[in-house]
Formats: C-alpha cells, structure tokens, sequence
C-alpha cells in the first residue's frame, strides 16, 4: 500500500469563496467581439486522488499492457470493448462522448505525461499541479490565477476574471485576480421579498456586502438561466460522483457562455485514489470517467456556438502504478494522461512519446515514465488561447520552468 | 543547519532545540502578534497594535494568556470600527444561539451550512488554516449562501416572540435606524428574524 493517502473528503455541497477582489462583471458593457470573431474560453478541471492513465486511455497495442495491468486492463474484445482511438490506444468504454469528440478532432490526449513532482504525496503533489510552483509547499495562488495576472493591463479575459466551480475554490485558480465562485445549491431559496430587502439594508449601511450578494444573486439566476424551477439545480451529488460532475459542468457552462462572463474557469472532481477494486472497463473508476465524460457533454451542450473557442484540459496530480496491486486496484505512481476537449483543440491524436512498459523501461520500475511534462501542455493551451508569451509562462505563471517548452499546436 | 545555525545530532533534542529557537525568534513573535491583531482587531491591524503584542510575546516567552490580556488592554481592540466579518463558523454558531437549535437538535444541518459556506469543520484545505480576512468571506456565493441560511434558520425557528425586542437583545446597542426600521416592517416574524440574521450589525464583529 502507498503512503500519505487520505480518502477524498469533499464537503458535499457548495460553495465558494472567491478569493479577494470583487468584481462587477455582471454589469460590464458587451464588448464587440475581436475582429477574428474568436473569444477563447479555457477550462481546467483537476482530478484529484491521481487518475490511472493506463485505464482511462489504455495502450492496447502494447504487449506489456495486459500483464501488467491484469483484469483491469482494458481490451478491444470481449463484453466492454474499450473504444479505439489510434491503432495503439484505446479510450475507456465510459467515454463515449470523448471517442466521439476525438473522431472529430474535437479531443485528444497527451499521454505518458507528468508534472515535475515526482513523490507519491496527494497533497504535495496537487499543490505542484496547481500552484504551477516547481516544488510543493506554495499554496496561495494557482498558476491559472497568475495566468490571468500575466494578461495585459486591461485585457478583456482579464478584466472578465475567473470562473470557481466546486466545494472549495481550488489552489489551481486561487489569488489576486478576480474569481466568481459558484456550486450547486442545496439550500431553500427564501421566499418574498427577503432578498431585495436585504439588498435595500445594506445599500444603505454596507456598500461592500451589498455588492457581493448582488453578485451572488446573479450568479445563481445566470447558472439556472431559464429552468423555471429552481429546484433543477439542488445538488444532485458530491464532485466525486457522475451526477455531481455532470452538474457542476452544466452550471458552469452556463456561466461561461455568457457573453460577459468569466473566460477561464477550474473545477476540481474527487475520488480517482483508486487503491482498492478499481474496475476497468466497468466499476468504480469507470463510472467517476464516465461523470467526466458527462461533464465534457454539458460543456458542449451548454456554450453552443464558443463550444467552437473553447478548450477544457483534464489533469492530474500524478499516475498510478503500471501493475496492479493485491487489491485490484493502483498505487501511487508517475505517469498519466492529459486529456483534451472543445472545439479549439486540434483533436484526433494521442501524443505520446510512448515510454514502453517492459520492467527496464519503466519508472523506478513500477509506474509508467514520464516523457511530456504537464506544464508544457497548460503553456501551449495558454499561448494559444490568450497569447501568453513564453516568458511570462516560464517566469511568472509557471515559476523556474523556462526549460520546459510550451507544447505547440495544441490549439486548431 | 536552520537558519544559520547548525544543531549537532542527537535524537530528539536536536529537533526541541530548533523548535526552542523558533518560538524565539523575533519574526515568530511578530507572526504571532499579526495574527492575534488580524483575529481581534483588523484585517489589517494597526502597527502600534502588533508591536505591543508582539512585544509582550517576546517578554513572556510565548505566554498567549498573557498576549490575551494585552489585546484587552489595547485601545484599538475596543475603538476599531465592526469592520470584520463573522467567519462561517463564529457566523453559524451565532445563528443558532439566536434562532435556536433547529427541528432535531443534532449537529447535521449546522455542518452541512459550513461545508455550504466553505469552512467544513476541523478541515482547512491546507496547514495554514482558513483564512482570517474578510475578503474571503464576504464573496458573492458567501453572503448569497448567508442569505438561505438565514432563511432556513428563521424558518425552523420554533417561536418567535418578537423580532425587535430579539434585536435589542442581540445587537442592540449597535443597531442602526436602517436596521431597526427594516426589521420592524418585516411581513412577518420569520422575515424579521431572518432580516436580523443578516443585518450587517449581526454579520460584523
């Protein structure tokens, strides 16, 4: 068994503290939109617990794959066919709507891919993933916050701020720029006139609160947009169930697809410390993937016409071990996947450096080696989305990484 | 070696001596202090504040009893304007004094209003804790989320007698006429209440 694993702890229900700065954008003017008519939206969500990359996109085609990976594994035959991708990797059967995406060039995965941590603590190892830092212990701000920061004096996704969906307002997106939170409520919505009241007491003795609940009341009507009953978006599960996911991605894209509503957004989903009867083309892994696969359907559904500007990226503290382990289940371990999705993502193709699964080849010869680093894929995604350069990547958003290059066309 | 100082090993005296030479170090006590004022005073606290606190830290090696009768005796911890605001759980606790246990009398629901708020019980998303600043509280999803709870609390509180006598009997003093005046148009008890839940006067502290 690993070290330092806790169970996934989420607070099923709610809510978000944005972190600092408030901000109006529900009363920004409509900004015509750029010439090229493009108005890129990226969307990260963290996949908390280490996510088994081998069993979410298996590498069917390698000889190795089963024997390691055992019952587990996933196979082109048999009653849960694992859906082709490539002639070498196969797409869990829980993902229907990512096969489907990645036919259209619509999705794609980087896979045998790891940040620069290379521990076995949850905790460190999500701090790196989404502080951006290089190594653990940074936990103010997140590197999709700085990102922001990073933006020119002014410019619109900046000044749009970001999006916060999930129980806590997750490190990935925390710091000085402006975060909307939002989550599915479960309380009962007050009836009368309650909250106008309210709104009345503080505009007259607390400015500063009546701009918040304002904004909260917005968000909330946004987010339900035109469900006459409210009740449609009580919680429907925690984020580390497929009901739960499915949700939060059907709210947020409501937020974003709004014309002045946040432009980058983080949602952060539990459960994928898989260390016991972890399933394989069935159970319990595939059923968080298909809430994922679930959530990527709403994202879609839910932009519409921007689904086409937008790119949501999936990652992960780290792997798990490329052998299972007497519970049927993975350990802590390296490499994984990334997985891409929207419109804006120049889909249909793994990229992989593929490492090999021979003993010899593997990661301390147990987890499934690292040859693209995560942090040249956020770079890529955030140069071609917002025109990061790679300066301000490798400095600021990504501190003392200027050695890892930004992955290029990433984006169509 | 820690800061600039080298400890010979030697089991676990090695590690009480480095920790001794925390508690004593003067950024320690300035750390200490800030937080204190930060909690009791202001988000931003007053210089002169923490440079007693801190002061009184280093004199009484660490006696936080000590530092607390400081804080007492500080000028600026009664004359600071309300200015903060009621952390999810001072918040949380604060409504159930007011409005009373709820229908069953069992933690549940009071947990599931600071998971819903953001400050889940004994479960900081990270060794430094929650945060002490008002900023992170007073977001939009935060007072929205204040808002239904109140709503709830108001709802399920068994008998109200009166809101404006239980606003003389919570914030009386620091009530405003704006507040007193809503509060007594209310359209009923439980708006009232709710109302009273939260008037800024029951938010800050």
């Amino acid at each position: 068994m690993s070290l330092l694993c806790e169970t996934p702890n989420p607070s099923r229900r709610a809510v978000l503290m944005t972190g600092g700065a408030l901000f109006a954008w529900a009363y920004l003017p409509r900004f015509a939109r750029a010439a090229d008519n493009r108005d890129p939206r990226l969307i990260v969500i963290v996949l908390r617990g280490a996510l088994d990359g081998l069993s979410a996109v298996g590498p069917v085609g390698d000889p190795d794959y089963v024997s390691l990976h055992g019952d587990i594994a996933l196979s082109l035959d048999g009653p849960h066919p694992a859906l082709p991708l490539d002639g070498f990797f196969a797409v869990n059967p829980a993902m229907p709507v990512f096969a489907r995406l990645f036919k259209a060039n619509q999705a794609a995965v980087v896979h045998a891919a790891a940040t620069g941590y290379r521990e076995r603590s949850h905790f460190d190892g999500q701090d790196v993933l989404e502080s951006g830092f290089a190594g653990p212990g940074h936990v103010a701000t997140g590197w999709l916050n700085r990102a922001l920061e990073g933006l020119p004096a002014g410019d619109r996704v900046a000044t749009l701020g970001g999006l916060a969906v999930g129980p806590s307002t997750p490190l990935v997106i925390r710091g000085a720029a402006p975060v909307l939170g939002w989550a599915p409520q479960s309380l009962p919505a007050p009836a009368g006139d309650l909250a106008a009241r309210v709104l009345d007491l503080y505009q007259h003795r607390d400015p500063m609160l009546a701009v918040a609940l304002q904004k909260g009341l917005d968000a909330d009507r946004m987010a339900l947009d035109d469900q006459m009953d409210a009740n449609a978006m009580k919680p429907k599960g925690g984020f580390d169930s497929a009901a739960g996911m499915r949700q939060a991605a059907q709210g947020a894209a409501k937020l974003i697809a709004a014309d002045d509503g946040p432009r980058v957004a983080a949602l952060a989903f539990d459960g994928w410390d898989t260390h016991v009867n972890e399933g394989g083309a069935t159970g319990r892994l595939a059923t968080l993937l298909g809430g994922l696969d679930g959530a990527f359907e709403e994202f879609e559904k839910g932009l519409g016409e921007r689904w086409k500007d937008t790119a949501i990226v999936a990652i992960t503290e780290f792997g798990r071990t490329a052998r299972i382990n007497g519970t049927v289940g993975t350990d802590h371990g390296t490499g994984t996947v990334v997985l891409l999705a929207g419109g804006a993502i120049k889909g249909g193709r793994v990229i992989a450096d593929w490492p090999g699964l021979k003993p010899a080849q593997l990661y301390e010869q147990r987890d499934l080696a690292p040859t693209s680093d995560v942090r040249a894929v956020l770079k890529g995604l955030l140069a071609d989305q917002f025109g990061l350069s790679a300066a301000v990547l490798g400095d600021k958003v990504f501190p003392e990484s200027g050695a890892v290059k930004p992955m290029r066309d990433l984006v169509a | 070696m820690l800061l600039g100082k080298t400890y010979p090993a030697g089991g676990m005296g090695q590690a009480e001596a480095a920790l001794n030479d925390i508690a004593r170090h003067p950024a320690t006590a300035q750390h200490i202090a800030t937080a204190f004022a930060r909690h009791f005073i202001a988000d931003d606290p007053p210089p002169a504040a923490v440079a007693r606190l801190a002061k009184v830290f280093a004199k009484s090696d660490g006696d936080l009893r000590a530092l607390a009768m400081a804080l007492i005796d500080l000028p600026e911890a009664w004359s600071t304007p309300m200015m903060k605001l009621r952390s999810p759980l001072e918040y949380v606790v604060a409504v159930r004094r007011a409005a009373g246990p709820g229908p069953t009398n069992v933690p549940n629901q009071s947990l599931g209003w600071l998971n819903t708020l953001g400050e889940p019980l004994w479960q900081p998303p990270g060794p430094n804790g929650f945060s002490d600043r008002t900023d992170s509280w007073a977001s939009a999803e935060g007072m929205k989320v204040r808002l239904d709870i109140a709503w709830q609390a108001a709802r399920q509180a068994g008998d109200i007698s009166n809101p404006n006598d239980m606003l003389d009997a919570l914030i009386g003093p620091s009530a405003s006429p704006e507040t007193r005046q809503a509060i007594a148009r209310a359209e009923s008890k439980q708006q009232g209440l709710a109302l009273l839940l939260m008037a800024p006067e029951f938010q800050r502290r």
